[in-house]
Formats: C-alpha cells, sequence, structure tokens
C-alpha cells in the first residue's frame, strides 16, 4: 500500500522535477540541458507582463473562490428548506451547470456577451452626454469571473450538501429544542460541522479559477492570466522562462503548505 | 528642479550604457557570431540616428510602460524587443499565433488589447473591409521609406489609396528535410507527401493552418495554391486525409519536432529552415518545384489599440534598416527594405535560403484574400484535422 | 415544520437570490443565445448571420471522428483515473496518521498548482523522441512512438484529473465510520470481504462524484489532446476551437456545443440512474 502511494506521488512529481530541473537550463530552448543558470528566474521576475498575469491570476481566483464558497454555502443551506418545483428547477440548473463543459461555458459566454455588448455600446454611446468620452463594455475580469464563479458555485453547493446530508441532525433538533436562536444553531452546530466542505469547496474552486485555461482564453479580453500568458509563451517557442515561473509557483504554494502546517502543529500542541 | 531632472529622457551616456549591455547580451548568443559587426556599426549609426537619437526627447515622451504584440512563434530577435523596451521603458508582451485565422477570430471577437500585430499580405483587404485595422499615420513613422521597398512585396499595405501597414519582411513556404533520416531527397510537394506515407511514415508535420497545408496538398495534385475551386479542394482534403495515419503531428510550432528528430519532415517557412539548419546542418530547406507560396508578413495597429503612441515608436522602431537587419539575423527572413539588405553581412545576403533565385521562385504565388475566407478551404482544413 | 413560516420562506429566497441570478444570466442565457445562434448561417467573412436553417446540425457528422474519440477516450480516461486514485485515496484517509494526512493531501493538490499546461508540457518532453523511448532503445527496445498516440493522451489526463479524483473519494471515506470496519474485522470477515461489503460501498458517493468530475472535465477537454495528442487525437474541444478560433464558423460552432450539451445531459443522466439504482447510491452525495 504505501509503496503504491510512494509510486503515484512519484508519477505525480517526477513530471514537476524535470520542470524544476529546466527551469535551471543555461541553454535557450526548454528540451535540451545545456549547463546549470538561474537566468531565467532573473527574466521571469524582470518580466512585468508575468507579474501582471499573477496578479490577474490571484484575484480572478480569490474573487471565484470567495463568491462561490459564499453563494454556494447560502444555497446548500436554503435549498434544505426548498420543496415542490422551485427545487427541481434548482436541482436540474445545478446539475446542468456542472455538466456543461468549460469550453462550452467559454464559447457559449463569448458568444452571448459579444451579442450583448454589440447591442449596449451603441445605445450607451447615443444616450451619454455629449462631450464626454462613452463607456464601453467589454471582456475583462468581470467576465472571467463570472464564467468561472458558475462552476465553481454549483461545485460548493454539491459538496456543502452532501456533508450536510451526512450531517447529524439530531444535533440541530436539540439545538432548537434548547431555544437557541436559527442564527446561534447555525453558527455553533451547523457551521462546524459543514465547514471542511466550504473549505473543500474553497480550495477546488480556487485552483480551478487559478488553472483555468480554455474558459478565461475565451471570455478574458485583453486580460492575460498566468495560463493564458504560459500557453502563450509555449506557442512562441518555449524558454525556460516558462519552467522558471512554474517552479515559481509552485515553490509559493509549497511555502504556503509548509507554514499552514507549521502553525497548525504548534496549535495542536499547545 | 530636480523633479524636471528626472522627468529628462534618458541621457546620451545612459544610452550607450544600455545599448553596451545588450550589445553584451547579443555576443553570448551562437546565433550573433556572424552579425557581431553589425552591431558595432549599429552602435556607432545609432548615434547619427535622428529618429533613434536626437527626435526621442519628444519621441519617447510619455510612451506608457507596455504594450501587447502579437506576431508569429521564433520570428523576432529578443534583443531588439529588449533594447526598445531599454529606450523607451515601454515593455512588450509577446503573443505568438499559429495561423491568420485566428488573429481575424481574436480580432473579431474583440478586445483583444493589442497594439501591434502581424499580418500576412492577403488578410489586409479582409481587416480594412471588416474595419478592424487602423490608416496608418506615415509621418509617425519617419525610418519607413517607402521608396526603399520593392512594391512586390509593400503592395498589399495600400487598399484603396490608403496604407493600413508597413512590411516586416517576405519569404517563401516550401519544406525542411532532415536528411540523415530522409535520404532520398525530395523536391516537389508530391515528393513529400510520397515520402510521408512512404519511407517517411510517422514522421511527416504538417501545418495547423488551412492556407499552407491545403495548399501543399493541392501542389502535389498539380492545381493552384490558391484554388477555391470545390472539385480541386475535394481531391486536396482526400489526399490530406489518406496522409493522415502517417503524420507525426498537425502544429504550426514545428521547431521543437524537427529539432527532437521526432519529425523528419515538416512544412516550413525559409526562415524558420535557417534557424534550424543553423543547429542542425542536416537540414535542408527545400522550394517545391510544383509550387508554393511567397508571402510579406507587415506591422499594423488594431482599430481599437491601448497604446497607440507604442505602437507607432514601435514600427518605427523597427523600420529602421539596422534594427531590421539585425532582426533578420536571428529568424532567417529577408527585408524587404533594400536599406536594410545593404546591411545584411555578404553570407546572409547570398544566402541561397534568404534569397532564392528568380527560377525558382517562378512557381511561387502570393496568397489571395479569398483564399483566407473561402468556407469550403475553413471546413477542408477543419474535417481533414478531426478526420 | 418549524421553518416553513414567513420569515423563514425570505430568507430562503434571499440564499438563494445570487446563485438563482447567476444561472439566470451566466447560464439559461448564454445557452438560449448558443440554441438560437445553432440555427444560424456563416457569415460571409465568417462569424455569425441571423437565419433559420437545419443546415448546421446536416453537416455534424463531418466531427464523428471527434465525437468518437471524445467519447471513447474519455471514459476510459475517467475509468483509469478511478483505478489510480481509488487506492491513494484509501491509504490517504484510513491508513496515514493524523499528523500527515493533512500534508499528503495537500501534496496531492499541490501538483495542481503548478499550471496544467506546464505539467502537460513537460510529458511533451517525456513521451517525446528523447525521453522514454530513448531510455527503451537501451534496453533494446527500438521504435517505440508514445508521443501524438491516444496512449500519450491518456497518461496526460490520469496525470491532470488524479487530484480531482482522489479528493472526492479521500472525503467520503473519512467521512466513513471507522467502527464499522473494526466491528466488520472483529466478526472474522476478511479484509477483502470487509472492503467489498463495506468500504467500497460507503465510499460509493465518493466515486460517483469523482468520477463524474473527470468526466465532464475531459469530455470538454481542449489542452491535453492539443499538446499530447499533436492534432491527431482530436477531441470535440479541439474541434470547437477550431471552429471559433480557426474557420470562425460560429454557427456551426455553436450547433456542435448543442450537440456536446445534449450528448453529456443523456449519459450523466443515465450514468445516475445507474448510480441511484444501486442499492448504496445516495443521491444526495451526488446532487
Amino acid at each position: 500500500m504505501r509503496i503504491y502511494a510512494i509510486a503515484v506521488f512519484l508519477f505525480l512529481y517526477v513530471p514537476i522535477g524535470i520542470i524544476v530541473l529546466f527551469s535551471f537550463n543555461a541553454g535557450r530552448h526548454a528540451s535540451e540541458l545545456r549547463g546549470l543558470s538561474i537566468q531565467w528566474y532573473g527574466k521571469a521576475l524582470s518580466n512585468p507582463f508575468v507579474g501582471d498575469a499573477f496578479v490577474t491570476s490571484l484575484i480572478v481566483a480569490f474573487s471565484v473562490a470567495i463568491l462561490s464558497s459564499l453563494m454556494g454555502t447560502a444555497a446548500a443551506l436554503a435549498l434544505q428548506r426548498l420543496k415542490g418545483t422551485p427545487r427541481v428547477l434548482f436541482d436540474g440548473l445545478i446539475y446542468i451547470s456542472v455538466m456543461i463543459p468549460g469550453i462550452v461555458i467559454g464559447i457559449a459566454t463569448l458568444v452571448a456577451l459579444v451579442t450583448v455588448f454589440d447591442f449596449l455600446n451603441p445605445l450607451l454611446a447615443s444616450i451619454w452626454p455629449e462631450g464626454s468620452k462613452p463607456p464601453k463594455l467589454r471582456m475583462g475580469y468581470a467576465s472571467v469571473i463570472a464564467a468561472h464563479t458558475l462552476f465553481t458555485m454549483s461545485l460548493v453547493i454539491i459538496l456543502v450538501r452532501a456533508r450536510i446530508a451526512g450531517m447529524d441532525r439530531a444535533l440541530i433538533e436539540a439545538s432548537m429544542d434548547l431555544y437557541a436562536t436559527p442564527w446561534r444553531t447555525f453558527y455553533q452546530v451547523t457551521l462546524p460541522q459543514i465547514y471542511p466542505a466550504i473549505l473543500a469547496g474553497f480550495l477546488l474552486s480556487f485552483t480551478f479559477s487559478f488553472d483555468d485555461f480554455i474558459i478565461s482564453f475565451f471570455v478574458a479580453g485583453a486580460n492575460t492570466t498566468l495560463p493564458i500568458y504560459i500557453f502563450s509563451s509555449i506557442r512562441r517557442g518555449i524558454t525556460p522562462e516558462v519552467n522558471a515561473i512554474g517552479t515559481m509557483v509552485l515553490a509559493a504554494s509549497l511555502i504556503l503548505l509548509m507554514t499552514a502546517q507549521f502553525l497548525l502543529r504548534k496549535r495542536t500542541r499547545r | 528642479m530636480s523633479k524636471s531632472d528626472d522627468n529628462k529622457p534618458i541621457t546620451a551616456k545612459k544610452f550607450m550604457q544600455y545599448f553596451r549591455s545588450y550589445e553584451k547580451g547579443s555576443i553570448t548568443r551562437r546565433h550573433f557570431l556572424g552579425v557581431t559587426g553589425l552591431g558595432t556599426a549599429m552602435t556607432v549609426m545609432g548615434t547619427a540616428m535622428p529618429s533613434l537619437w536626437s527626435g526621442k526627447a519628444h519621441a519617447f515622451g510619455d510612451l506608457g510602460d507596455r504594450m501587447v504584440f502579437s506576431t508569429w512563434p521564433n520570428y523576432q530577435n529578443q534583443v531588439n524587443l529588449d533594447e526598445f523596451s531599454a529606450m523607451t521603458g515601454v515593455n512588450i508582451q509577446v503573443n505568438a499565433f499559429g495561423s491568420n485565422e485566428e488573429m481575424l477570430a481574436k480580432l473579431q471577437a474583440g478586445g483583444t488589447g493589442w497594439d501591434v500585430f502581424v499580418p500576412t499580405n492577403y488578410t489586409i483587404s479582409n481587416y480594412v473591409a471588416l474595419d478592424l485595422i487602423q490608416e496608418l499615420d506615415l509621418s509617425r513613422i519617419p525610418n519607413y521609406d517607402p521608396d526603399a521597398n520593392n512594391p512586390k512585396f509593400a503592395g498589399p499595405a495600400t487598399v484603396n489609396g490608403k496604407v493600413y501597414c508597413v512590411p516586416k519582411n517576405w519569404g517563401t513556404t516550401g519544406f525542411i528535410v532532415n536528411t540523415k533520416k530522409i535520404k532520398s531527397g525530395p523536391k516537389s510537394w508530391k515528393d513529400f507527401f510520397d515520402v510521408t506515407m512512404g519511407k517517411g511514415s510517422g514522421h511527416t508535420i504538417l501545418h495547423d493552418y488551412q492556407l499552407t497545408t491545403i495548399g501543399a496538398a493541392l501542389c502535389a495534385l498539380g492545381y493552384s495554391f490558391n484554388s477555391i475551386d470545390a472539385k480541386e479542394l475535394a481531391e486536396a482534403e482526400a489526399l490530406l486525409i489518406k496522409s493522415k495515419p502517417h503524420l507525426f503531428a498537425i502544429t504550426s510550432d514545428y521547431q521543437p519536432g524537427m529539432r527532437s528528430t521526432d519529425a523528419w519532415m515538416s512544412i516550413c517557412w525559409n526562415g524558420d529552415g535557417t534557424q534550424l539548419k543553423n543547429d542542425m546542418p542536416e537540414m535542408d530547406y527545400v522550394i517545391a518545384t510544383d509550387g508554393g507560396e511567397i508571402w510579406t508578413d507587415f506591422y499594423a495597429i488594431p482599430k481599437d489599440a491601448p497604446h497607440l503612441d507604442a505602437a507607432y515608436a514601435f514600427i518605427n522602431y523597427m523600420q529602421d534598416p539596422y534594427v531590421q537587419a539585425r532582426d533578420a539575423a536571428v529568424h532567417g527572413y529577408a527585408p524587404t527594405d533594400s536599406r536594410a539588405i545593404a546591411l545584411q553581412p555578404d553570407s546572409l545576403g547570398s544566402d541561397p535560403i534568404l534569397h532564392p533565385a528568380e527560377n525558382l521562385m517562378n512557381g511561387l504565388e502570393f496568397g489571395a484574400a479569398q483564399t483566407l475566407t473561402d468556407p469550403i478551404r475553413a471546413e477542408v482544413m477543419a474535417r481533414f484535422k478531426s478526420a | 415544520m418549524k421553518v416553513d413560516n414567513k420569515p423563514g420562506r425570505w430568507l430562503t429566497a434571499a440564499l438563494l437570490a445570487p446563485t438563482s441570478m447567476w444561472f439566470v444570466f451566466m447560464l439559461i442565457f448564454p445557452l438560449i443565445v448558443i440554441l438560437v445562434f445553432s440555427f444560424g448561417e456563416r457569415a460571409a467573412v465568417g462569424g455569425y448571420a441571423a437565419g433559420f436553417t437545419l443546415e448546421q446540425y446536416a453537416n455534424l457528422p463531418s466531427r464523428l471522428k471527434a465525437f468518437q474519440n471524445t467519447m471513447v477516450i474519455a471514459p476510459a480516461g475517467t475509468l483509469l483515473s478511478l483505478l489510480v486514485a481509488y487506492p491513494l485515496a484509501y491509504y490517504l484517509a484510513l491508513r496515514v496518521s493524523r499528523r500527515f494526512k493533512l500534508m499528503l493531501l495537500v501534496l496531492v493538490i499541490v501538483p495542481f498548482w503548478t499550471s496544467l499546461l506546464v505539467r502537460t508540457y513537460a510529458w511533451i518532453f517525456i513521451l517525446g523522441g528523447r525521453g522514454i523511448p530513448t531510455l527503451l532503445e537501451f534496453i533494446g527496445i527500438e521504435g517505440v512512438r508514445l508521443i501524438n498516440t491516444p496512449g500519450a493522451v491518456l497518461i496526460g489526463i490520469v496525470y491532470g484529473y488524479l487530484p480531482l479524483m482522489v479528493f472526492p473519494i479521500f472525503v467520503s471515506l473519512e467521512k466513513l465510520d471507522k467502527t464499522l470496519l473494526e466491528a466488520s474485522s472483529d466478526l472474522g470477515s476478511s479484509p477483502f470481504k470487509t472492503f467489498m461489503q463495506i468500504t467500497l460501498p460507503l465510499s460509493m458517493p465518493g466515486i460517483a462524484t469523482g468520477c463524474m468530475l473527470v468526466f465532464i472535465l475531459l469530455m470538454g477537454e481542449f489542452l491535453i489532446p492539443a499538446f499530447l495528442g499533436g492534432g491527431k487525437v482530436f477531441f470535440i474541444g479541439n474541434a470547437l476551437v477550431d471552429l471559433f478560433l480557426q474557420s470562425r464558423n460560429w454557427p456551426f460552432g455553436a450547433a456542435v456545443s448543442v450537440t456536446l450539451v445534449v450528448i453529456m445531459l443523456i449519459t450523466v443522466s443515465l450514468y445516475m440512474r445507474m448510480v441511484m439504482r444501486s442499492k448504496t447510491g445516495r443521491d444526495e452525495s451526488l446532487m
């Protein structure tokens, strides 16, 4: 069992090892190793577009994760109380939004927004006071975040709902019987129980959004997220700069992980 | 007072410092060995060049700090881009595309954020018709000299008497052969497909680009590269689908596959042929005897370019003959500008891949505007890919 | 009973409002637009021209191979991911001490934080001519080609989506009441029997969720076939990107999208019915 786990971890990490190794490549082509150097880290760090793309991705992923965990959890809780046709309708929508492939979401959102913008922009321009420049609706942060959130929000609903289903109902009833306010019941009884699911949903939403290429590719407009930047770099003839970026993102998440682990351990010891 | 000092454009001394450091950067590259002399000339001339030098105080005033440049893979000298950034403070984001269709699709969807892009000759009238590119104000591109450019190449830039772009360079579309792996010496597109389906099975790359891939198949069948005849296209489709099981890949980024020797043969643009041959002498670039493409790429500015000043400054910089020559030394395509050609080292000026003999080019055609937009061609390519 | 009062109803509505808004503007509306477009015509220079024709749907057979590829490789990839992921999730959930559990779990997710693009690119190198085939030549096996084959795409799929499969299975195994397992072995059941009768059925919801997630993402996959299939292993996703970004045939792209959505609806409904019919599948865990 343990050997198997080690094998799977190797499978997961050998390609990453290769990425890291080649990020120290002194040569220009990513496919052949020609001595070691850290020049590509310097290049990546001094490249403002890498920084821009990283920040864009972080903003998008955080917004998506926060929006989906809040909205998803709220909806999951409310759905417990919903019955009849609205319930069926909602279940259907959740089901469809999770099921539709990202590429269709990307394309449908693009086509729909382009159509709406083509209709609204002249309208806006015509009613706008003369002399000032009318605003122009276009793809940007809002469209990516909204498109990502559709999927991740439903993901959170599913995760949280599964947790609620497996939750001990007796506790809630006991709390109610003891005349706790609904808010208190939620805060002290429900939330601690569904918390792991919300956290899992948050993490999944974040990673989904941070890593998504295809939806962003269609609806990000002039914004460049990290995956879009990397895709473009690979197409322009990959240089070890991309490896350096990948390595830095990996290192950052590892540091985060270790800090979290360290803090947790410290707390449990106390 | 000190504030106004900060705002001063780059000083002469600083400029030379920047310049030298980038020269150093260029010398370490193998590709540049042949052009170091050129680089030195550039430094000397740079001081005397009005466009690069004295005009900078105004021209480089407030260009912002970034711009987006959409172009093709392996198509620019990084040293030029770095130098432009160092001189103007404008950082350049380079996007690489696989086909003109893809650029067109992006521009049609809108909101690209591009400032400068590199369309090919046959696309320009389409862009103008769709109102996607700007008419250029040539007074802002003083480095561009219309008289120095061969009208055969520069012609498509002018639509209805208005100039929409300036030439970057021209080239041919043929194929590249790894002669260590394929010894039969294919000379035509017919040979190309025969070898693909014969001895070289599993090791050929076709472009992910209808114009060149369908064009190659059409030439192999003895038709025009530009054909939009339904019957001829159906035959080309049949040939492509028949060859599909024998392909290594369908991709416009064929250099990695050729370099790793996974692929032995690929449709190829001549400059990429030079780049490959520089590193691997066994690579042979072939202009097919049964036809092919000759083309010019241009610099153009999309209608909604967010950094217009930077875009003009960049195009003007890239039109400088020395910069052009230095660009060509890396990407291996021939400038259309006679001033730049004059600056090329003899080895490049007489290079048969860069400047093929006229008789070899007789069979080559410029791509036609309707070749790009023809719905049958688009659909044939899409069917071939999903076959 | 207690919640079925008026303020409760308002609260429910308020909690559902943002989600409903999202569904209307980001799901229903775009899908209607796509449906309308799928009956239109391709404009002369590409894009969409209004019209009413069934031409786009009649042209669907020209993408048969892409549909076939997707319909074969997506389920195969899902199954393969499950087979690789389950033992790992089991190990993490039941065999690892609390102290390392979180760390190992995050280690499964961390690769997910490195761009899928970069990781897939690493596989181009590993599977390419200078990677594994060269190693195989050393031990005498020659002429192996991995890159740009369905096999390469499958490897990329398992690699890319493993964390997504491990996570839900882990969650469902984590939830599992360990006293049940102990009781089972105390009653003399063999480990295999315990697994088949208790662990596996109870982890079904996780398996179902994981498989569905991976399957859905695979049905729309674009990157992995594009990188590891070299344009030769073509998915619907690739055909769609092609239609929108190369041939600019929006109406046909819309028709292919609609068809893909319909196929998804049918397959996933059948799948869910199957899961629910099996005695242990609990619908709450799925949906």
